[in-house]
């Protein structure tokens, strides 16, 4: 499966935060696409094949941390970066997050710019 | 007692009394044997003095009598005199030896003229002598047969010397020897009588000695026996045993030492059975004591169970209210920092921005109040100022703040109100908080054109409300988890909305109010809410414990 690297899925139940996301990722020239729980997420990727998932942890029904250990399951969908973007702030829960396949663990609140910095170089990466 | 004899025991191993016994019996032993040899030898000297005696006349009348037939040498009288003395008792032999030592005349005429074996004892003679013969048990008396012849007148006179004369005054003028009487004396006589005494004094001895050991073995054994048993006593109570008592018999100084002793035990026992009372009554207080520690210590453990619980719940609430004070948080900071940075720099947007920030904020001073109300209501430092309330007015004044909300989605309200009477007990500002959240909570889940319905009934002193929805309904397994803080049940937008804590809240006031809140829902066809509280007819006792004041306000603890 070939990803759009300039493609990014915004995961997240807070609409408000998904929609200043959009606004960020669009000024830096990314292509956002955005959804609001894990079912929708995945029916996103395979839609709109994105090169990275900037991903909530804690969502009602699938988990962030579900998400994430599907896509790495997956043998076409192994290659996309997942950035974790959770509340949730322990160092417990950030290893959660890798151990899930997560690449990197971001805590909120957060500051836009070093958001974009990351991702940058996790997609330079692939 | 005899085994001990039997078995020679040194002496300082024996027993007191066996002592006691073998020493009298030693004593007396002795005693027995110098008595008897003395008395023995007394009776055989007397008797041997009497013997000599009785020979000693015999002999001096034999030799009287026969002074004259030796002097005429009448051998038939001298043979009729000898016959005549050995009929006496215990003569062995008599005869007459002439001056030279040899027989004159003896029964057995064939020893007439015989030397006798004495002749040198006949030179020394004086009257009579007493002498051993050559045989043990034959002693020989000599006597000397002389006459005499006096001379005081011309004509010679012949006066035959009588034997106890000699001691007379007269003086013997002249004397001649004629010979001598011999008598021979057999000792057996006198030997039975000796043996036959030594006999009786040994048995009577013996039996002397017998009735003294018997005697001292009473005598001992009436001191002895009561000290063994004491004895026994003694080492039976070195060995505890208590119950055993002396019998007393006696008034002696053994009787006393013996009840004395009884004393002594009885005081032991009363002391022994003290120390064990103590010691049993010790013991209880250890078990008592130990079963009371174990009690605390099975309290203090589930103290600190319960403590841990706590803990976690603390816990799990801190990281849940962090949780959801970071999630407002991180819009704010992100519009903030977009506005900063000019993106997208419409007025529109930027109004736009301002107002995701601005209601953003108002959600965390919510969070905060209900956070905070929430645990006073829960740590009892909620004020309650309870007062008779009226349904109607309450509701009344709810919707009001509500209504505009209401009417603008296109919802209908209705309230019925079957009872005349509906009022209740309880604080007004909290039970409008109560109603209000039930209320808004209905309004999130009831799609445009769908129905409130508000009623209140009251039974059995308790006012009963129920907010009924046409909304979607919950289904059954969420239903409990409704109360639950932060739950969010279901609410797709609920952030813009709600905190998560507002029935957590509910529930709290209604069972602080001594009510009780509950949910029944039907998924597609709508949820209720009840809640019951008390009426002023029966006025309520505070959960927890807590004292109803006098102005009917619930101080902070």
């Amino acid at each position: 499966m070939k990803f759009d690297p300039n493609k990014i899925l915004i995961v997240d139940d807070e609409k408000a935060l998904r929609m200043g996301l959009s606004v960020c990722l669009r000024n830096a020239g990314f292509e956002p696409v955005e959804a609001a729980d894990g079912k929708e997420a995945l029916r996103m990727v395979v839609k709109h094949r994105p090169a990275l998932l900037i991903l909530d942890v804690m969502m009602e029904g699938m988990s962030g941390l579900e998400v994430c250990r599907i896509l790495r399951k997956n043998s076409e969908t192994r290659q996309i970066k997942v950035l974790f973007l959770s509340a949730k702030g322990q160092i417990k829960e950030q290893d959660e997050g890798m151990e899930a396949g997560g690449d990197y663990y971001m805590t909120k609140p957060f500051e836009y710019r070093k958001l974009i910095k990351i991702i940058r170089k996790l997609i330079e990466d692939n | 007692m005899t085994m001990s004899i039997l078995m020679l025991k040194k002496p300082a191993n024996m027993r007191l009394g066996t002592k006691a016994i073998l020493a009298v019996v030693m004593l007396l032993g002795a005693i027995s044997i110098i008595l008897t040899t003395f008395f023995i030898n007394r009776q055989k000297s007397s008797l041997m003095e009497e013997m000599r005696k009785r020979a000693l006349s015999l002999a001096s009348n034999m030799a009287f009598n026969s002074q004259l037939a030796v002097f005429a040498s009448n051998t038939r009288d001298l043979r009729k005199l000898i016959a005549g003395v050995k009929k006496e008792s215990d003569i062995e032999d008599a005869y007459i030896v002439d001056q030279n030592g040899l027989i004159l005349m003896h029964e057995d005429t064939s020893r007439v003229g015989e030397q006798v074996g004495f002749a040198a004892e006949l030179d020394t003679l004086q009257l009579q002598k007493w002498i051993p013969s050559q045989r043990s048990d034959i002693w020989r008396t000599i006597a000397l047969i002389e006459f005499e012849r006096k001379t005081a007148d011309s004509d010679e006179v012949l006066i035959f010397s009588s034997p106890d004369n000699t001691e007379s005054g007269e003086t013997a003028a002249y004397s001649e020897k004629l010979g001598y009487a011999v008598l021979e004396v057999s000792l057996d006589s006198m030997n039975a009588a000796i043996s036959q005494g030594t006999k009786r004094a040994v048995i009577i001895t013996l039996v002397m000695l017998l009735l003294g050991a018997l005697a001292i073995i009473w005598l001992v054994r009436s001191i002895a026996v009561p000290l063994y048993r004491l004895a026994d006593a003694t080492r039976a109570v070195a060995q505890d045993d208590l119950d055993l008592t002396v019998p007393v018999k006696r008034t002696d100084e053994i009787g006393i030492l013996a009840s004395s002793f009884n004393h002594m035990i009885r005081q032991l026992k009363v002391s022994r059975e003290r120390i064990e009372g103590w010691n049993r009554e010790l013991e209880a207080k250890v078990r008592l004591r130990t079963k009371e520690l174990e009690e605390k210590h099975y309290e203090l453990e589930k103290a600190y169970e319960v403590l841990k619980t706590l803990d976690k719940a603390k816990d799990d609430f801190l990281s849940l209210v962090s949780h959801e004070l970071r999630t407002p948080l991180s819009s704010v900071m992100l519009y903030s920092e977009m506005l900063l940075d000019g993106l997208d720099d419409s007025p529109e947007v930027r109004t736009e921005f301002l107002t995701t920030i601005v209601d953003n904020c108002k959600r965390l001073t919510r969070l905060i109040n209900d956070v905070l109300d929430l645990s006073k209501i829960e740590a009892g430092r909620m004020p309650f100022k309870l007062q008779e309330l009226n349904f109607e007015k309450l509701l009344n004044d709810t919707l009001s703040s509500i209504r505009p909300t209401i009417e603008s989605r296109g919802i209908g309200l209705i309230c019925e109100d079957t009872q005349k009477d509906s009022r209740l007990w309880g604080d007004q500002d909290r039970i409008i908080q109560v109603l209000t959240n039930i209320i808004s909570n209905a309004l999130k889940f009831t799609p445009e054109g769908g129905k409130i319905t508000v009623s209140f009934s009251s039974e059995d002193g308790m006012g009963k409300v129920a907010i009924r929805d046409t909304g979607r309904g919950i289904s059954k397994e969420d239903i409990p988890k409704v109360f639950d803080r932060f739950s969010h049940l279901g609410s797709i937008d609920h952030h813009t909305e709600g905190t998560g804590l507002g029935m957590t809240i509910c529930k709290s006031i209604i069972e602080r109010l001594n009510g009780r809140i509950w949910i029944e829902s039907e998924l597609g066809v709508g949820t209720t809410v009840f809640f019951t509280l008390p009426t002023p007819s029966r006025p309520l006792e505070m959960a927890n414990g807590e004292k109803k004041a006098a102005e009917h306000e619930i101080r902070p603890e």
